[in-house]
């Protein structure tokens, strides 16, 4: 195994282009399960993930980064946009080309109790893919076999059922899976947050050794940001179905210019006594909006502690800052700023 | 030095299940004093919420409990029933990981503050509702003149979580057990929640005997540090012993495994290799001996006693290595 | 780490027991240590099996008559008495016994196929599909089943095949219900996804993925169909309506013997106990299968 955890800096044309993705849930109600309204769990997100590259897309529950990655998959169909894996179009693939597809792009979610099929031993598990692709059980579990071992699982194991293992062992299980078709692409839903700590470790290196082992481009979707700090080349921020800033990971990490990107990270409780001490923790007022009901202009105005007039009525657009970073903010911060002095320099 | 709040001592735990019997807790003691924030920390099956479950009396009938809980003078252990429901609320009271679960969903918010205040309290009805709006306020609930008057689904979860609060405090209890209140939570609600439970401590003087998994956490708001693993306590001292010169490979691996929010680029998280014991099959000697870069032998044959680690005391430490740690820690590093 | 030995501390390291257990193997083990429901079991096991292995060692042919023995309590020489017509009671019994039995499996067969097979498409497909099975599903139980199979009864009624599959007719939604609402709430779960997102179509989703795991709840209900169609047949058969001359069923011996009630009580009480038991049994059955099976008590780590 490599050990070598550089990052590449993204070039070329992206392995997965995400323009302008829209993903509605219908809101019903009543005895007839009549529609009475519509949720934008995704509205409008574009991305790009670059090839062997690990993009982080971090926010707080709701704010349709799950759905996100689903969408992209297609295990849920877009209201609009759309999905492109190399220049071909995901979103308008009939479904024969779209199992093909599926071969490229997989994915690893986030409770290991619930992403393996109970009544299957391990070893099926991760040979199914394989066996839907057309290869014969032999090859399919010698192939099991081979990625069992590649996950740092014993080979013994493959004779086992889910209900025996770990966490931290279904969550191998389920990335054994993943590789199975030797994706380019693998959507990770909170592949570590269900796990004890002891053991996330583990699987963040095991991660990043398959990574540069069959160059491997992540979308790593997490709501701890220590961890994808840890894992991730650029990082892209959502608030309420929308991407509100995206960076270069030290770079969104050192300079947040986003109020949200700011305030999110001064909340993450850090393991150093000394360091909870003396930081200053921007506690954001109130709860997150529903979705049903998204405030007008920008979406984190009700929340943001630098929110000014303009904001209620205008939607900030996405762009491009002098450092590179991306924001969706009509007062973004700039590098070194602080948004407990900007706020108290306001008057706020 | 002012006797303690509570004090465990040599608690067991044991209840049974289909698959055999499960010793969640063996021969755990340990203290905690007047308005301080005590944590334990552990994994899954390290016997933490099992611990503080004990304390309330809230485990099953069949569970099996021997050793000690003195609060205020008596074991809890040993009291009956209807005793035990005074302490409870008034002495001691919890605050649960979800609160969705652990709030009345077909009762009114305030009903049930004053439910809590009523059973503890000679007040009139209409005093116990204007206390529970009191009560909310005083944890930074908005408007709680109205919100009184709402149901659990009606608020958002950390307001429920403020609410579970605002419940706990009701009858100014002698110490709070909060079983993993913040995991249920996102980051910016976190960082609220624990705002809301430094403020109650303070206004109430209660101690707080915090359990969690989560380092950040203990690092922002305790005094001092219990780390369980496999049902025992592995290491316990101060907040800085235990996060700057822990003198114990289990708490030393955890810190290193966690990724940092300010670590430099590229750098190569540490695991300690392995999962946390099976409950039903733990290992035979050391719970943490399997997992240990440091085992030997002597190891795997039988646990280590709890030691005194420094010279005041205050912190403790349970490793068949001790004497040889600082060098072992050292080696560790240089390689 | 490839060493295909696997060390007992290896195992330790990793929380494993050392004996893989498979699903079936440890729902066996948990319905083992549900005393009622091994009881009942055991005591299914002998009762269906005497109702074969009687009739073999009896002297008695089913349709032998006696014209000596006429209306006999229990006694040596007929253990469960005589009919009217002095037929051997024992035998007859058993014989009965087994078309109860033989309904009662036909039923379970036939409403689990039908009834898992349109539950499954119903929750699998949703939109029209469930529109359609639930509208069945409702016609069937606002029209009160005893009237419907009364109507049935007079029409079809008679051979012991048809008495069955017109208790199947109705039996089967029960089965679809349960399994729709499993099917609903299984598509959504991870594992689903995961199968959905490497390419798997309907089918295998369906019998692979979410079916396998649907199967315990399922085989709690045949349980409890089973013990309904029994009594169902009885009741038919009871009112005139179920198996015809010369072939019987318990509920055709009970409801044949209603006019000797007083003379020979023996005669309703000893199949109706064979009735209440077999019926009993297999509720106890459904009861210890349903602890095995659930996913509640399943978890090893707390």
């Amino acid at each position: 195994m490599t050990n070598d955890p550089t990052t590449l800096p993204a070039h070329g044309d992206p392995v997965l282009r995400v323009d302008n993705l829209v993903k509605e849930f219908p809101i019903q109600a009543g005895l007839f399960r009549r529609q009475v309204g519509l949720v934008q769990a995704v509205s409008g997100v574009s991305l790009d993930i670059h090839e062997h590259e690990t993009l982080g897309v971090v926010g707080e529950s709701g704010c349709g980064k799950t759905t996100l990655g689903r969408t992209i998959l297609r295990l849920l169909e877009a209201t609009s946009g759309s999905v492109t894996y190399k220049g071909e179009s995901v979103s308008g693939a009939p479904n024969s080309r779209m199992r093909e597809l599926r071969r490229h792009m997989q994915i690893v979610f986030q409770d290991p109790f619930a992403s393996l099929n109970p009544r299957m031993a391990v070893r099926d598990i991760i040979a199914e893919p394989l066996r839907i692709h057309g290869e014969s059980r032999a090859v399919a579990s010698a192939r099991a076999n081979e990625l069992i071992d590649a996950v740092g699982l014993l080979s013994d194991y493959g004779n086992r059922y889910p209900h025996e293992f770990s966490g931290g062992q279904r969550q191998r299980i389920g990335i054994a899976r993943a590789l199975a078709l030797q994706p380019t692409l693998i959507i990770l839903d909170e592949p570590v947050s269900a796990l004890d700590v002891s053991v996330q470790a583990q699987v963040v290196n095991l991660l990043e050794d398959l990574q540069n082992e069959f160059k491997l481009s992540y979308m790593f979707i997490a709501h701890d940001l220590s961890v994808v700090r840890h894992i991730s080349d650029r990082v892209a921020v959502m608030y309420l179905g929308k991407v509100v800033e995206v960076a270069d990971r030290d770079s969104i990490y050192d300079r947040p210019s986003h109020p949200y990107t700011q305030s999110l990270l001064s909340a993450v409780p850090v393991a150093d006594p000394n360091a909870e001490r003396n930081r200053r923790r921007i506690v954001l007022e109130g709860d997150l909006p529903s979705p049903a009901a998204v405030p007008s202009g920008c979406r984190f105005r009700t929340r943001c502690p630098i929110a000014a007039e303009r904001c209620s009525y205008e939607e900030p657009e996405m762009q491009t800052l002098a450092d590179g970073h991306e924001v969706a903010c009509h007062f973004p911060l700039s590098p070194g700023e602080s948004l407990i002095e900007v706020a108290a320099a306001r008057g706020r | 030095m002012t006797e303690p709040v509570i004090s465990f001592d040599d608690l067991s735990v044991s209840f049974p299940t289909d698959d055999g019997m499960v010793r969640a807790v063996r021969n755990v003691s340990f203290d905690v004093e007047p308005g301080e924030v005590m944590a334990v920390v552990g994994e899954s099956g390290s016997g933490k919420s099992v611990t503080a479950l004990a304390a309330m009396r809230l485990h099953p009938g069949s569970t099996e409990i021997t050793g000690e809980v003195r609060f205020g003078g008596r074991d809890l252990l040993g009291i009956g029933e209807k005793e035990m429901r005074r302490v409870r609320g008034n002495g001691i009271a919890m605050i649960f990981q979800d609160p969705m679960t652990a709030l009345n969903p077909v009762m009114k918010v305030g009903a049930q503050i004053a439910e809590m205040v009523l059973t503890h309290d000679d007040v009139s009805k209409k005093e116990a509702w204007t206390r529970a709006a009191d009560l909310l306020e005083s944890v930074g609930v908005p408007e709680p003149g109205r919100r009184v008057k709402q149901y659990p689904h009606e608020f958002s979860g950390g307001m429920r979580q403020r609410a579970m609060i605002a419940m706990a405090i009701a009858n100014g209890p002698d110490l709070l057990i909060a079983d993993e209140p913040t995991t249920a939570l996102d980051v910016t609600i976190q960082a609220q929640v624990l705002e809301v439970m430094k403020t109650a401590q303070e206004a109430t003087g209660a101690a707080i005997l915090l359990i969690t998994h989560d380092l950040g956490v203990v690092a922002g708001i305790a005094d001092r540090v219990v780390v369980m693993y496999g049902g025992r306590v592995f290491e316990s001292g101060s907040a800085d012993q235990v996060f700057y010169r822990s003198q114990n490979p289990y708490t030393r691996g955890l810190m290193s495994s966690i990724p940092r929010l300010d670590a430099p680029k590229g750098e190569r998280l540490i695991p300690i290799p392995g999962t946390p014991p099976n409950v039903l099959n733990p290992p035979s000697g050391c719970a943490f001996g399997p997992r240990c870069a440091f085992a030997s032998d002597g190891c795997h044959e039988a646990h280590a006693e709890l030691m005194s680690v420094g010279f005041d005391g205050t912190h403790r430490s349970r490793c068949h290595k001790l004497a040889e740690l600082p060098d072992l820690f050292a080696a560790a590093e240089t390689r | 780490m490839s060493d295909t030995t696997v060390e007992q501390h290896q195992l330790e390291a990793e929380g494993l027991s050392i004996k893989p257990k498979s699903f079936g193997r440890q729902t066996w083990e948990r319905f083992r240590r549900h005393r009622l429901a091994m009881i009942s079991f055991v005591i299914l096991v002998l009762l269906i099996s005497s109702f074969w292995i009687v009739p073999i060692l009896s002297p008695y042919g089913v349709n032998e008559y006696d014209i000596k023995d006429l209306s006999q309590g229990p006694s040596w020489k007929h253990p469960f008495g005589t009919d009217d017509i002095g037929r051997d009671l024992m035998t007859r019994t058993m014989e009965g016994a087994q078309v109860s039995i033989y309904i009662a499996a036909v039923v379970a067969l036939v409403s689990t196929g039908i009834g898992t097979l349109l539950g499954a498409f119903a929750g699998y497909f949703g939109k029209w599909v469930d529109a359609v099975v639930n509208q069945m599903i409702n016609l069937i139980l606002v029209v009160p089943a005893i009237v419907v199979l009364l109507v049935m009864g007079i029409k079809f009624g008679g051979s012991v095949n048809q008495v069955a599959l017109l208790v199947a007719a109705i039996s089967w939604i029960t089965i679809a219900r349960i399994v729709r609402g499993l099917f609903f709430q299984i598509k959504e779960a991870e594992f689903v996804q995961a199968a959905r997102a490497a390419g798997a179509g309907p089918g295998r989703i369906i019998f692979r993925h979410i079916l396998p795991n649907a199967m315990g709840p399922v085989l709690v209900q045949i349980t409890l169909v089973s013990g309904a169609a029994i009594i169902l047949e009885s009741t038919l058969s009871f009112l005139g309506l179920g198996v015809t001359p010369p072939n019987t069923s318990l509920g055709k011996l009970i409801s044949d013997s209603k006019g000797f009630i007083t003379v020979t009580p023996s005669r309703v009480l000893i199949p109706g106990a064979i009735l209440t038991a077999l019926v009993l049994c297999l509720n106890f059955l459904g009861d210890g299968l349903r602890d095995a099976l659930d996913p509640a008590t399943r978890k090893t780590r707390q």
